[in-house]
């Protein structure tokens, strides 16, 4: 047996031309916790889901316990003592608490029934070291996501694991509830389980890891002792690269403000979000995935309307109560998910770039198809969409062009606001630089364009103005010439202050 | 990037829509081979084709429900409810355009109640409709107990059992309606919102399309069919309504819809496929009648042909899929 | 108290001691013995119904095929016993049962393999067992003269003073929870209803379970065809039309999700007294016989929208407590 209990050499995967890990290294030492850190999309989550058996590498060894593994499913991997907890926990919602823990292992009588009296005396043994007031007997599905965690967890515990991985377990809890998973992870350590946390906040490393190992964009970039960095030299190394070439110079002339978002709030998801958006500028809404920047947007486009607040267009107060409403001010959405929110992908092309705005092609109701082929033709070329046919349906083209879809379908509304939600989400290389392109074009037209990017270079790239936010406040604006991937960074980790 | 896909002529012969009219001249030329006589005998052809008319209504409104990919199982009920508001009406001497007029105006009532759950309240169209199918007929039983309503227009029989030059009045009203209706799907906005929703009801949020006001629409539709349905139904039974007649009528509907190729998740088919699917059916059960196949058993086959209608184009996708991945490898 | 009121089936159970206290009230009569027996008696047929329904709706699925699984097995052994009297009627409740099973295996492939969605595929089957129900029956009907005493028994007669139908009802409810609740076939039910991503990172394949629930589904409802023939010594090809629908009723009433993953045996249970009583209790006042449907529906829509209701202030709850981290 070797110094590690879990190594990984070189490990390559990639997903349909997109590298999602090109060929990154990692140790885990026994009864370690060992913080795992970087960017979204840095490739942690590919990263895990490689080492649990979700997917398989393309290249690269794994050795567990100094053997070589590979792992073809979740189930092989749980069998070799690694248990994943995921941020989206992955349960059967319907079912209890105890029947969760126990799903594949249940404890039976001689007749082969169900002993459920034990199960659930065991399943409390086992959370309730971990939360003592837990009734094993709720639904999982009237459990906090905190409780949920410690199911999870205590499933783990249930069989043996010995290498537990967490993905970003402290996203959505409490300060109090982080305390108690602190107290419950070193626990588990102190019982020689080694940890990979996997973690955007530095009081979660500081508090829990001996060691530390950052990716970013896909790469390995280190792994340190926990004492022997600082903060600043971990975020640049989160963040240091060079910004390369692929951004446009921007051409557009930034006139009047358009649109004024003034102090919305929405109970459970942000609170008292103000910022204003000018003719030709391109405004970032970026922090850290769940800091609220996609519920802002939503609120904005009338998919969830704000509590509180208001908005202005053109200095007037609008009230966008459906995504209707916001079509008729000139306010259009590019969603996050262009599967689920963007695209209707049994449907030809033509037919999904105009059916935002099919008012304009019909006659009493009649759509005339000539002239809506004919338009929808016009915006295809306009953004150079590469497809065989606007006939075709969006599900034939690559994930550049389907986004491209969408755009045209925004081209075809008079609009003068944009939204675009990651606009270059799950977009290879090549085709981001395109995006890119149009986005330059849009804003140079006269749009004015608010952007939500994880990605920093984009936003340092691409925007005049960053709004960062956090735990769904807004922490720091800075200008383009005066940001620093740095102050993005730590605006987006900032702790809220005291009272606040 | 080509303006336009080509027309392919082997793409139009083989869409859904066409193999539903070789079956339908299948079924004819069966027909015709083993009864020739009585296949060219006057009035054979037009027997069947009214015998299907019944619930023909019911099959152009349920196409625009499924469409969404939702469903609705209370039309028959509903269709009853409208024929007894009709009936009850003109039993008190209420001037028979009022009587029509109102039992519509009930379908439309009743499917808006739909409509609201559905839509605005948000419960599963299934259960929604399955009760409300309970409570629309329970009522109708509440009103009429074992009582039948005689009292109809004339031209509700006239309408059912009359033709013009040898062609049957209610198939030239069915065809004037499934036109129309026609035009509401494959060429209107309104058509394509359907589409729309039933593919991606998500999307069609995001686009700036009212999903909720439009599932109310189309309910309210599906009503107004109902209450078109009644006058068939009511012809057709010769003038007579009683609070168990056109059970299993909604069942009918919807399978003629799948086998025209209506998805029952919604967005796909097109408007034609249940219009012809609906002679089909009218051939198939009359053609099975004179093979002297009782009216129930012939139930067997109906079922039989829902099923593997609603089979081919899986297996067929299956296939296609299957095909493609081998030449990508190659 | 709390423990009493959070029980899911507390609303349930207050409307069941109200309709019977309403019914204690108005029909004193139902609470006769013998009223009471034949009440449960003539309602048994929609126990066998809806736990099959409900063990085919928590898996995520859903079948309008049972009334005629039950017309089809009830044509086969009235018209078996009537032209074989001499062969022990104990074979025929076997034959009912295998006869179910088929039907219902036939069902879980085309929805579980070819993965049809379940209401066409239950849909066109609910046409081929109707349709060969009368087939086999050839139309006839049967009548009680053509019943033997030892077929109608099975009902009928009583075991302890108990009609056996009532013993045969009660077995089927207890067997039904032992397996939803202690089998792990029964517990892979509720795992493939209530998340089938999950179920499959589980290892647990969903078209089998999906074979398994319309099999267990139609195994019941052959069983309930035979029992409902020999209870009212009258069989033809449509008995039980419309069954189906009052049974999903009876299964939504009593609290299975429709979407699958959730419901109780007990719940049903009680939906099905509900049922029972309100049936028995309105025929038994004059002129209110016919308001069976009406209220049934009524009641259905009201249950899911306070089901509806009260999940979305569970949400607003929720969200509330999440507003309070920001």
């Amino acid at each position: 047996m070797g110094d590690y209990i879990l190594e990984l050499k070189d490990v390559v995967k990639t997903f349909g031309g997109v590298q999602a890990l090109k060929g990154v290294s990692f140790q885990l030492k026994p009864g370690e916790i060992h913080a795992l850190m970087g960017e979204n999309g840095a490739g942690k989550s590919t990263f895990i889901k490689v080492i649990t058996g979700v997917h398989q590498p393309d290249s690269g060894t794994m050795l567990l316990e100094g053997e070589q593994v590979t792992f073809r499913s979740p189930l092989e991997s749980a069998r070799m003592g690694i248990a994943a907890i995921y941020q989206h926990v992955t349960a059967f919602p319907d079912l209890t608490v105890t029947e969760n823990i126990f799903m594949g292992q249940e404890i039976k009588n001689k007749m082969g029934f169900y002993n459920w009296k034990l199960m659930n005396q065991k399943a409390k043994e086992l959370i309730a070291p971990l939360s003592p007031t837990l009734d094993v007997r709720k639904p999982m599905s009237a459990l906090s996501v905190a409780e949920q965690q410690l199911v999870e967890i205590a499933k783990a515990l249930s069989r043996n694991a010995r290498i537990m991985i967490m993905d970003e377990p402290t996203a959505s809890l409490t300060n109090h509830e982080c305390e108690e998973l602190y107290r419950i992870t070193e626990n588990l350590r102190d019982q020689g389980v080694s940890i990979i946390f996997i973690t955007h906040k530095f009081e979660d490393m500081y508090r829990l890891a001996s060691r530390v190992t950052v990716f970013r964009d896909a790469e390995y970039i280190g792994c340190w002792d926990v004492d022997q960095i600082t903060n600043h030299d971990l975020i640049s190394k989160m963040v240091g690269r060079e910004l390369n070439q692929m951004y446009p110079e921007k051409t557009a002339q930034i006139g009047q403000v358009v649109f004024e978002v003034e102090g919305i709030s929405k109970e459970g998801y942000f609170k008292d979000v103000s910022f204003d958006v000018r003719q030709g500028e391109i405004v970032a809404l970026t922090g850290l995935v769940g800091a609220g920047r996609t519920e802002v947007c939503q609120s904005i486009f009338g998919i969830m309307p704000p509590d509180t607040g208001s908005l202005k267009l053109n200095g007037q107060t609008i009230h966008v109560r459906s995504p209707k409403d916001a079509f008729r001010f000139g306010i259009g959405m590019l969603p996050e998910d262009r599967q689920i929110q963007g695209l209707i992908n049994e449907l030809p092309i033509y037919q999904n770039v105009t059916s935002a705005a099919m008012d304009k092609f019909q006659r009493y109701g009649i759509i005339n198809v000539e002239q809506e082929k004919e338009a929808a033709l016009g915006f295809c070329q306009k953004i150079q969409l590469k497809a065989e046919s606007i006939q075709a349906p969006p599900s034939s083209l690559s994930g550049g062009n389907q986004q491209k879809v969408v755009f045209a379908k925004l081209l075809n509304c008079d609009l003068k606001v944009l939204i675009l939600d990651e606009p270059t989400k799950g977009i290879d290389v090549g085709a981001k630089s395109s995006i890119y392109e149009i986005m330059n074009e849009l804003a140079s037209g006269g749009y004015a364009i608010i952007m939500v990017s994880s990605e920093m270079p984009e936003v340092l790239g691409m925007a005049d103005r960053i709004v960062v936010m956090k735990a769904g406040r807004v922490t720091g604006t800075f200008d383009k010439g005066e940001a620093t991937q740095e102050m993005i960074l730590e605006a987006s980790l900032r702790q809220k202050e005291a009272g606040a | 990037m080509n303006e336009k896909k080509k027309w392919k002529l082997t793409g139009f012969l083989v869409q859904w829509e066409m193999i539903l009219i070789y079956l339908l001249l299948l079924i004819n030329i069966l027909l015709m081979l083993a009864r020739p006589n009585l296949y060219f005998a006057s009035g054979t052809i037009t027997s069947i084709i009214q015998s299907g008319m019944d619930l023909c209504p019911l099959v152009l409104g349920m196409a625009l429900v499924m469409m969404m990919g939702e469903i609705d199982v209370s039309c028959a009920a509903n269709m009853i409810f409208c024929s007894m508001t009709t009936g009850l009406l003109m039993d008190r001497g209420v001037p028979a355009v009022v009587c029509v007029l109102a039992g519509i105006a009930t379908g439309v009532l009743l499917g808006m109640f739909n409509g609201v759950l559905v839509g605005y309240v948000g419960m599963p169209s299934v259960i929604v409709t399955i009760s409300n199918s309970l409570l629309y007929r329970g009522v109708v039983k509440i009103i009429l107990d074992v009582n039948v309503l005689r009292n109809f227009p004339d031209f509700y029989t006239k309408l059912a059992w009359n033709q013009i030059a040898g062609i049957p009045l209610a198939m030239i009203i069915f065809l004037l309606m499934a036109a129309v209706f026609v035009v509401i799907l494959q060429k209107t906005g309104f058509g394509r919102k359907l589409y729309i929703i039933g593919n991606n009801a998500v999307t069609a949020e995001y686009s700036g399309i009212n999903v909720r006001k439009t599932k109310l629409a189309v309910y309210l539709i599906m009503g107004v069919m109902c209450g078109i349905a009644s006058i068939f139904f009511v012809g057709r039974m010769g003038g007579g309504v009683s609070s168990t007649m056109g059970v299993g009528y909604e069942m009918n509907a919807i399978a003629i819809c799948a086998l025209g190729g209506i998805s029952t998740s919604g967005g796909k088919g097109k408007m034609y496929g249940p219009i012809i699917s609906t002679f089909i059916m009218a051939f198939l059960i009359y053609t099975l009648g004179l093979m002297g196949v009782d009216a129930n058993a012939k139930k067997t086959l109906t079922g039989l042909v829902l099923l593997i209608a609603v089979l081919i184009p899986n297996i067929n996708k299956d296939l296609f899929a299957s095909v493609r991945r081998k030449f990508r490898k190659i | 108290m709390r423990k009493i009121t959070g029980n899911k089936n507390f609303g349930l159970i207050v409307g069941l001691i109200v309709l019977m206290i309403l019914a204690a009230v108005i029909t004193p009569d139902l609470y006769s013995v013998g009223s009471l027996m034949n009440m449960l008696r003539n309602n048994c047929v929609f126990v066998f119904l809806a736990v099959g329904e409900m063990i085919v709706i928590i898996s995520g699925g859903i079948d309008i095929s049972i009334a005629c699984i039950m017309a089809l097995s009830g044509c086969v052994c009235s018209l078996l016993q009537f032209n074989h009297p001499q062969v022990p009627v104990f074979l025929w409740l076997i034959v009912a049962v295998l006869i179910g099973m088929v039907c219902g295996m036939f069902n879980g492939f085309v929805v579980g393999t070819l993965k049809v969605t379940p209401m066409i595929a239950t849909l066109g089957t609910n046409y081929i067992f109707r349709g060969l129900a009368f087939i086999i029956s050839s139309g006839a009907w049967w009548y009680p003269h053509q019943y033997q005493m030892t077929f109608q028994n099975f009902s009928i007669g009583k075991t302890a003073g108990i009609y056996n139908i009532i013993w045969f009802a009660g077995l089927i409810l207890i067997l039904a929870a032992v397996f939803l609740n202690y089998t792990t076939p029964g517990r892979r039910i509720y795992a493939v209803g209530t998340n089938k991503e999950s179920a499959k990172v589980s290892g647990i394949r969903e078209s089998r379970v999906m074979l398994m629930s319309y099999t267990i589904c139609g195994a019941i409802c052959g069983l309930s065809g035979m029992l409902y023939v020999a209870n009212f010594a009258v069989g033809n090809f449509a008995i039980g039309d419309g069954f189906e629908m009052t049974a999903i009723a009876i299964c939504i009433l009593g609290g299975v999700s429709i979407i699958g993953g959730q419901g109780k045996v007990g719940g049903v249970f009680i939906a099905i007294l509900m049922m029972s009583i309100i049936t028995s209790f309105i025929s038994m006042l004059p002129g209110l016989s016919v308001w069976q449907d009406a209220i049934k529906g009524a009641i259905i829509i009201i249950a899911v929208g306070i089901n509806i209701w009260t999940a979305r202030s569970t949400r607003r709850q929720d969200l509330k407590e999440r507003g309070a981290l920001l």
